[in-house]
């Protein structure tokens, strides 16, 4: 073939090394998708009505022992249902936004690997939606906080596992968003699912196959509350997270690597 | 020496076939048109170019080797797609700057080259203006500013002039052209009038339907057009009209059609069709001078491109 030859790459003065280029890169990247979250109506919506029930505590008064109810109202309504649905909506749209508003071509043509361009968003999905789930459990505290005492451990502890919940579900819808057409129902069928056995655990062990059955199980190494699945230690759980974490990430990696973005 | 080479490249989305076969080859220090309709594949090839998609069969080389997510072979592209693609929220300098430091993160130099690039496309007074408030030709200007500013030496427009008003088409060219130039900076870029990039390519590729039809010089790909039969409608007094056609009836092959459509009592207009539209623009000057009979207009009725593509194909 007579094309013409590749250059050798040379490193130049003051250019930095292939790991830590890729780390800036990666950096940069970040800083990019975290400035879409900030501008991004999304997250806007997201915060306001993660605030609401902080709102209608205000307006209602809280029921005594405050405590318990902050620490339950956590868990069922934030761990259970709204970060898994800020998960499901930013989770999915993860890449898909970035696709169908054509800003990924500009990503992609870039001198940038597809599977850093994934796991840099990843981690922005993430920190974007642990910082939506620490806003509203701080206002959900506050709001709970003016009629009763609570101690502000109780609040800090739930920040862990916000950020461990975040972490498992936007790499299942990011996932999702990515192989499917339609992720938003099947993330719907989900979270539904999940609710169900919320439901069933109550009456038998279904908490093992649950999700959040194993985040709030893990949860308690951070958070200051009681949770049992027989026969799973907390950090089995952890583990169990961890992996489905690392496997939805590496599939949602083969399937963008190979994502005809036409 | 080429430096895209693609061969025997097929891509089918569902049961539309977006290229077929189709062959290209760019020499460096170039600048190729990529003409044809709508549909007709130039997209296609420039995202298989870009490494944004892979061909299903066939092969794709850009700098000898395969584009598809390549970052070696990305340093050396800079690539302007057809659609707003960049984000509405940020300025132009944040814009460039954004990209930039994916693209050379903490190089030396880089707010130096981010300056220059905005300078050399004439966005520098609207540097802090927000994408969202930028005119059409203005974004365009800012994404060629972001793909200059890792220097690279091949540059690939998908369809930059559609949409522009003149002064922006022609902004954007004589940046090309310079950028060609005095950069050496090979360019590819698409569009889907001849016209556009017939001063500016050095060498134009015609496709249709996923295929090549024809490549050359602008000079030769003008000819092959100019055998397509032209319909060319005259307007001049009625004895005036009659005697201009007269002669060109007489000139063998030279009209294949010929209509009168009365116009008043004075002016008669002439309707005809032409595989000969050079040699009929000759004879039509000719023949108005040597019989006295000024012609009062003269209009040649546009076909469609997707019509003169049909023509190259038979």
């Amino acid at each position: 073939m007579s094309a013409e030859p590749i250059q050798t790459p040379v490193q130049k003065e003051g250019e930095l090394s292939s790991p830590l280029k890729a780390l800036f890169r990666g950096l940069y990247l970040l800083r990019l998708f975290l400035l879409s979250f900030v501008k991004s109506r999304k997250s806007q919506v997201l915060t306001i009505l993660g605030l609401l029930p902080a709102i209608v505590m205000i307006a209602l008064g809280v029921p005594p022992p405050a405590q318990i109810f902050f620490r339950d109202f956590v868990q069922t309504l934030y761990i259970s249902l709204l970060i898994p649905l800020s998960g499901l909506l930013l989770g999915t749209a993860a890449l898909s936004d970035e696709i169908e508003s054509h800003t990924i071509v500009q990503l992609v043509t870039r001198p940038v690997r597809r599977i850093e361009i994934l796991i840099w968003r990843f981690f922005a999905t993430v920190i974007a939606g642990t910082i939506i789930s620490i806003v509203v459990t701080s206002g959900f505290y506050v709001s709970i906080s003016i009629s009763a005492e609570i101690p502000f451990e109780m609040l800090t502890g739930f920040w862990p596992v916000c950020a461990v919940c975040n972490a498992v579900y936007c790499s299942i819808f990011m996932l999702l968003g990515i192989a499917l057409k339609r992720p938003l129902v099947w993330g719907v069928v989900i979270t539904l699912y999940e609710q169900l056995l919320g439901v069933v655990a109550i009456f038998f062990e279904g908490a093992v196959f649950s999700l959040s059955g194993h985040i709030l199980n893990y949860g308690q190494l951070f958070a200051d509350y009681n949770y049992n699945i027989p026969d799973w230690p907390p950090l089995m759980s952890g583990w169990i997270l961890l992996v489905i974490v690392l496997v939805c990430i590496a599939l949602s990696g083969i399937l963008f690597r190979v994502k005809d973005l036409a | 020496m080429p430096i895209i080479r693609i061969e025997e490249a097929s891509k089918q989305y569902g049961e539309v076939v977006a290229i077929s076969r189709f062959n290209m080859s760019v020499k460096g220090g170039s600048i190729t048109g990529f003409v044809g309709p709508n549909g007709a594949g130039k997209t296609t090839t420039i995202r298989v170019v870009t490494g944004l998609t892979k061909p299903d069969s066939g092969s794709v080389s850009v700098f000898g080797e395969n584009p598809f997510d390549n970052v070696g072979i990305k340093e050396r592209i800079g690539y302007v797609s057809e659609h707003d693609d960049l984000y509405p929220w940020a300025t132009v300098r944040e814009s460039v700057k954004m990209l930039a430091q994916i693209s050379m993160p903490r190089q030396p130099g880089l707010i130096d080259a981010i300056d220059r690039a905005i300078e050399e496309v004439g966005m520098t007074k609207f540097a802090e203006r927000k994408v969202s408030a930028l005119s059409k030709g203005m974004k365009q200007r800012t994404k060629i500013a972001a793909a200059l500013t890792h220097a690279p030496s091949l540059l690939v427009l998908d369809e930059p002039l559609s949409g522009l008003d003149p002064l922006g088409r022609r902004r954007i060219m004589d940046l090309l052209r310079r950028l060609n130039r005095e950069k050496q900076v090979t360019i590819l870029i698409s569009s889907h009038v001849l016209e556009e990039l017939e001063h500016l390519a050095s060498r134009i590729t015609l496709i249709h339907r996923g295929q090549t039809i024809a490549e050359g010089d602008p000079d030769r790909i003008r000819k092959l057009l100019y055998q397509y039969p032209h319909e060319i409608q005259f307007k001049s007094l009625a004895e005036d009209t009659k005697r201009i056609a007269s002669g060109l009836v007489e000139i063998k092959g030279l009209v294949k059609s010929l209509t009168f459509m009365e116009q008043s009592d004075e002016l008669l207009e002439c309707r005809i069709v032409t595989p000969q539209p050079e040699l009929f623009y000759d004879e039509l000057v000719r023949l108005a001078v040597e019989r006295k009979a000024p012609i009062i207009q003269l209009d040649t009725l546009s076909e469609s491109v997707e019509r003169l593509f049909e023509f190259l194909v038979s």
